[in-house]
């Protein structure tokens, strides 16, 4: 559901000691590009364990058409047509961050898993074509299975891709013991497996107590998983049946080919990092020229929503998925990746061409860096909320954790009054100067303030105007005033007046790429990063991401490493 | 391989160990006979349009309630009077439009419900949940309470999803448990019937095809009055051999605990999903076509026009509920996620803001226009024993926030339908106590006395520790924060306002029930 965020201002109590950050705190280490950064390898620590998983929705669907396409292709698109009204049952995943950290099951996905599961096998069963493809030469829709021909269906790569492993004999055994003679009861039980519909890694080998190097069967789901979101297809698989998955060279091998043969499921994968990474669905809805107001503040412009998210795809597929920079060179970039003509217009550019990649500068020296796209800018109404831009700073590039507002919040919190004499600037510095304010608003006002230089469409300006909300007649026009000390690190004293300095100093710290990081741990993994435990793995990434190509390096490379091939169990 | 209900039970017993402390599964409840009949079954929809901002004048009729009962446990007075219609408008009310005069019987306005505790928009008092925030992060956008402060009590579902899952409301296990429709705002309890397992959100089908395929689509069983179809026991068998697959997983010796409760929470809904395929039902009913169209919200007004996609949804749900498919369902006003168009989130966010109540109203009526009454209608068939389902049923319609944005006392709400004879129908009443405390408004009661009546008049005992849950939210929290919070009412007056009803939560709304 959309959200938008109402309350502008927050207050809090005591804030300087309990401003904490989830990376660890002081930024006195090097990684190995002799860049700064929040993570310190311990190799003592402990890895963190790996639960089972169930398999999020994409990955799913994905996996169940990957199996499809062992028909013929005289057949696939009607099968798929079938499984594609089949799949819409199974439910949305609902992940705070990311699809995968939801990992409730409900009865809705049960029965969903039943009608894809059943389903699926009719459509194998509909003809003989189909039918000896998925299971092999052997098989008729007129004629009752054999146990040879089931055996030998068991023990095919097919049924392997379906398991993702070989099946024991034992498995096998039981499974054409209750299959009844009808081979649909016989797919449709390996497509309501756990194996199939959750990733299980039960087999590797025991390093240390509780400590698992995964198998070759598992490392290929994990590689498969992570690079396009979907099941190991067959090339994939047979790696892991003769174990060369475990060699670098063939990994890297197979992930290039991976995002290859399967691109627009690459593509996905990178677009869902860098969507909950970047929390999508926080970016606010364009005010619309409705009231006096907005038509004078918008100029009788409408911005659409969706031209703010392509511009930061296109802008991450660009510096990820085409290899064309560093976390730095994504945080800090001067280019325009606006492709529609309302946002490319209103940043004063000509529209960017994904297809064609010709970098677009942005003109003047006003707007550069992540933060300066309208995405983060756009407030929902004529005015901006520094606080609002400041918290998103703090919390969602910083990762840092504040205290909580005070209980009685709620009569407290209320925009500013207005006064057409003031600037948004001063009225929120007014409203948070008292001692119970200050505290907190001192680390929040400034990362806020230093994007005054942008109204809330998105419009770089110099000036602010204020305008009649009644009548939309200009009031004022008041001179912004972007010189602040944004105190990344608290104990930094430095005043800077541009947002191109900002992004610097936030590059510079290693704090913005530590909390990119931790999302991608989490996303590779699938549970929260533990800054102790998972020291020597974060490490690992940030020296991927700040190296030259680093952002491509972060997702492709990072299967190359040994902690990639860890499962610990708790 | 078949699995006896014995066998299951033991290797829920050996394989699920953390599920023998829920106090009902699913798996325990005795099996239906075939062919059982089932005694008519209530039904509960909820539904409403997000925020507030409307004008009381355009919501409610131009006559007032002015026929005073007391209050018998505090004294106050009341005032109800028949619901009619107003001269003005033709219909109840401005925003109330003429469509629903047919059914003036069938219905009741309610006025002056109160939600004191700061939720900014509301929806997660709508349904009965008043203490746990719905978002992750920063902060729950619908209460103005930090997250570490609320959710240190005991989180209760959403009444649809608690109902969903009760014995009392189900006598036998319906196909679907509840439709959580599209706009969902619904919390279920990780374990239902669990107090201390916390709850989580519930999601269904957002468009009117997957609306089809849970309802009437291959995954539901035929209806038969005879037996189980061949469909039913191939699925019923193929449940049974994924449990002997889990069973031989969860004896792994690399099982590690966290695996083991995520496979037994995949265990338990496999039960669930088995139960489903047992029931059979008597109920006479004819699936609706299969809609032809069908659109996720983002895309209506682009790839579906919205009121097709409405006309379709309810469509599929009414027949649903007549089919005995589900008995409990959500219904968001298509503006809680309509994304692009006139009846967008950020028009209805910005118009409320705006004061512009005239658009509000319109959206409302709109949606009055095209969902809730269409439903009511499809509903308002015979059911035999001289009912309709409508009768049978009860719509709960309103918005989140009042008239005051984001504000949630004096909360309007429409009942439609009778609960099988629970609710004195065709109602105005006003429970606001006038003259007091202008400040704040007129108090009237407590919201949560609301969802205490319905529970009850869906059949839920007074001994369900439940009901004291849903007595307890809001003002009642035993919390510092909320004593702070409304110390600020208390202060401009002496007192709170609803010092004399606080008390009074557990109890049923006076005047509407028979």
């Amino acid at each position: 559901m959309m959200l938008i965020t109402s309350v502008s201002l927050v207050l809090f109590q005591n804030c300087g000691p309990a401003l904490h950050s989830t990376s660890s705190g002081g930024n006195n280490f090097l990684n190995s590009n002799g860049m700064q950064t929040v993570f310190k390898c311990n190799p003592q620590a402990e890895v963190s364990p790996i639960s089972i998983r169930r398999l999020t929705k994409y990955e799913y669907s994905q996996s169940i058409y990957l199996l499809a396409s062992l028909v013929p292709t005289a057949e696939l698109a009607a099968m798929k047509s079938q499984l594609a009204a089949l799949l819409m049952s199974v439910p949305d995943d609902n992940g705070v961050k990311f699809d995968s950290d939801d990992t409730g099951i409900s009865e809705a996905h049960t029965s969903s898993y039943l009608v894809v599961a059943r389903g699926f096998a009719a459509e194998v069963f509909k003809n003989n074509a189909r039918l000896k493809a998925f299971i092999g030469s052997c098989a008729s829709t007129t004629t009752a299975p054999t146990a040879a021909c089931s055996s030998a269906f068991l023990a095919s790569p097919n049924a392997t891709q379906i398991l993702r492993r070989p099946l024991t004999s034992q498995e096998s055994t039981q499974m054409i013991a209750d299959m009844n003679g009808d081979w649909k009861m016989l797919i449709s039980r390996l497509l309501m497996h756990p194996h199939f519909i959750f990733q299980i890694e039960l087999e590797g080998k025991n390093i240390e107590n509780t400590l698992l190097k995964i198998s070759p069967y598992e490392l290929a789901s994990r590689i498969s998983f992570h690079v396009v979101k979907q099941g190991p297809d067959a090339a994939l698989l047979a790696k892991a049946r003769d174990g060369t998955v475990m060699q670098n060279d063939v990994i890297t091998a197979e992930v290039e080919r991976l995002i290859s043969a399967y691109p627009q499921q690459a593509t996905y994968s990178q677009d869902k990092f860098f969507e909950g990474w970047l929390s999508y669905n926080r970016v606010a809805y364009p005010v619309a020229p409705v009231s006096a107001a907005e038509k004078a503040f918008t100029g009788g412009k409408t911005l659409l929503r969706t031209s703010l998210l392509n511009e930061l795809q296109n802008m991450t597929r660009y510096y990820t998925g085409k290899g064309q920079g560093s976390f730095e060179d994504l945080l800090s970039s001067p280019y325009s990746f606006a492709s529609d003509a309302d946002l490319a217009g209103m940043y004063g550019v000509a529209p960017y061409n994904p297809n064609l990649d010709m970098m677009i500068g942005f003109p003047g020296k006003q707007r550069a860096g992540l933060m300066s796209r309208a995405a983060f800018l756009v407030s929902g109404s004529i005015n901006t909320s520094p606080i609002t831009r400041g918290l998103r700073v703090r919390r969602q590039f910083l990762c840092e954790e504040l205290a909580p507002p005070p209980a009685n919040i709620a009569s407290m919190v209320r925009d500013p009054g207005f006064n057409p004499n003031l600037t948004t600037r001063e009225r929120y510095t007014q409203k948070t100067a008292s001692s119970a304010c200050i505290g907190c608003h001192v680390s929040i006002n400034p990362l806020g303030f230093v994007l005054e230089g942008f109204d809330g469409f998105g419009r770089a300006r110099t000036v602010e105007t204020v305008y009649d909300e009644q009548t939309g007649v200009v009031l004022n026009q008041l001179p912004v005033d972007p010189i602040v000390q944004p105190q990344i690190d608290l104990s930094d004293s430095r005043s800077i007046a541009s947002v191109g300095d900002f992004h610097r100093l936030l590059a510079d710290s290693g704090k913005a790429r530590g909390c990119m990081i931790e999302s991608f741990f989490q996303y590779v993994h699938h549970r929260t990063a533990d800054r102790v435990a998972d020291s020597c793995t974060l490490l690992e990434m940030d020296d991927l991401a700040s190296s030259p190509k680093g952002m491509y390096k972060l997702f492709y490379e990072t299967p190359l490493k040994s902690s990639f091939q860890l499962r610990k169990i708790d | 391989m078949y699995i006896n209900s014995k066998s299951r039970r033991q290797f829920l017993v050996g394989s699920a160990r953390t599920l023998v402390a829920l106090p009902f599964l699913p798996s325990m409840w005795p099996r239906e006979a075939w062919g059982q009949a089932i005694p008519i079954q209530k039904r509960f929809i909820g539904s409403w349009v997000p925020l507030g901002g409307y004008s009381n004048a355009d919501l409610y009729p131009t006559y007032t309630a002015d026929q005073a009962s007391v209050f018998p446990q505090s004294g106050h007075n009341i005032y109800s009077t028949n619901l009619r219609i107003s001269p003005e408008y033709g219909s109840i009310s401005k925003i109330y439009s003429s469509k629903l005069n047919p059914f003036l019987p069938k219905l009741t306005l309610l006025r002056g419900l109160d939600c004191p505790l700061g939720h900014d928009h509301g929806e997660a008092t709508q349904l009965g949940q008043m203490r746990y925030p719905r978002e992750d992060g920063y902060g729950d956008p619908n209460l103005n309470l930090p997250e570490d402060t609320m959710i240190q009590y005991p989180a209760v579902p959403f009444i649809d999803q608690f109902l969903a899952y009760s014995p009392e409301f189900y006598s036998s296990i319906p196909l679907v448990r509840s439709v959580v429709g599209y706009g969902s705002i619904s919390l279920g309890q990780v374990t239902p019937g669990n107090l201390s397992s916390g709850v989580k959100g519930v999601f269904g089908p957002d468009n009117p095809v997957a609306l089809f395929n849970l309802l009437f689509g291959p995954s539901t069983p035929s209806v038969s009055a005879t037996g189980p179809t061949p469909a039913q026991t191939e699925s019923k068998t193929l449940i049974d051999q994924t449990l002997s697959d889990l069973k031989s997983i969860l004896s792994h010796r690399n099982i590690s605990s966290t695996d083991k409760q995520r496979l037994d929470a995949f265990t338990t809904e496999l039960f669930e999903t088995q139960k489903k395929l047992n029931i059979v039902s008597a109920a006479i009913c004819s699936a609706p076509p299969v809609p032809t169209k069908s659109a996720s919200m983002g895309e209506i007004a682009t790839n579906i026009d919205r009121e097709v996609f409405l006309d379709l949804y309810t469509s599929v749900l009414a027949a649903g509920i007549k089919c005995g498919r589900t008995s409990v369902a959500t219904l968001a006003g298509i503006m809680a996620v309509e994304t692009q168009g006139t009846y967008s989130f950020a028009n209805l966010h910005s118009w409320g803001h705006d004061s512009k109540t005239a658009e509000v109203g319109d959206a409302m009526r709109w949606f009055v226009d095209k969902a809730i009454v269409p439903l009511i209608t499809k509903l308002d068939v015979d059911e035999g024993g001289g009912s309709t389902f409508l009768d049978n049923s009860l719509i709960m319609f309103g918005n989140t926030n009042s008239a005051s944005v984001h504000r949630n006392w004096d909360r309007n709400i429409l009942l439609a339908g009778g609960a099988g004879g629970y609710f004195k129908t065709g109602q105005f009443v006003d429970y606001r106590q006038p003259g007091v405390f202008a400040n704040y408004g007129q108090p009237g009661i407590l919201y949560n006395q609301l969802i205490i009546t319905i529970l009850k008049s869906m059949g839920i005992k007074d001994s369900n520790p439940y009901l004291n849950e849903y007595a307890k939210a809001d003002l009642i929290v035993p919390s510092t924060a909320a004593e702070n919070w409304w110390s600020t009412l208390r202060k401009d007056n002496g007192q709170h306002p609803h010092k004399d009803v606080i008390r009074e939560s557990r109890n049923l709304l006076p005047l509407i029930v028979k």
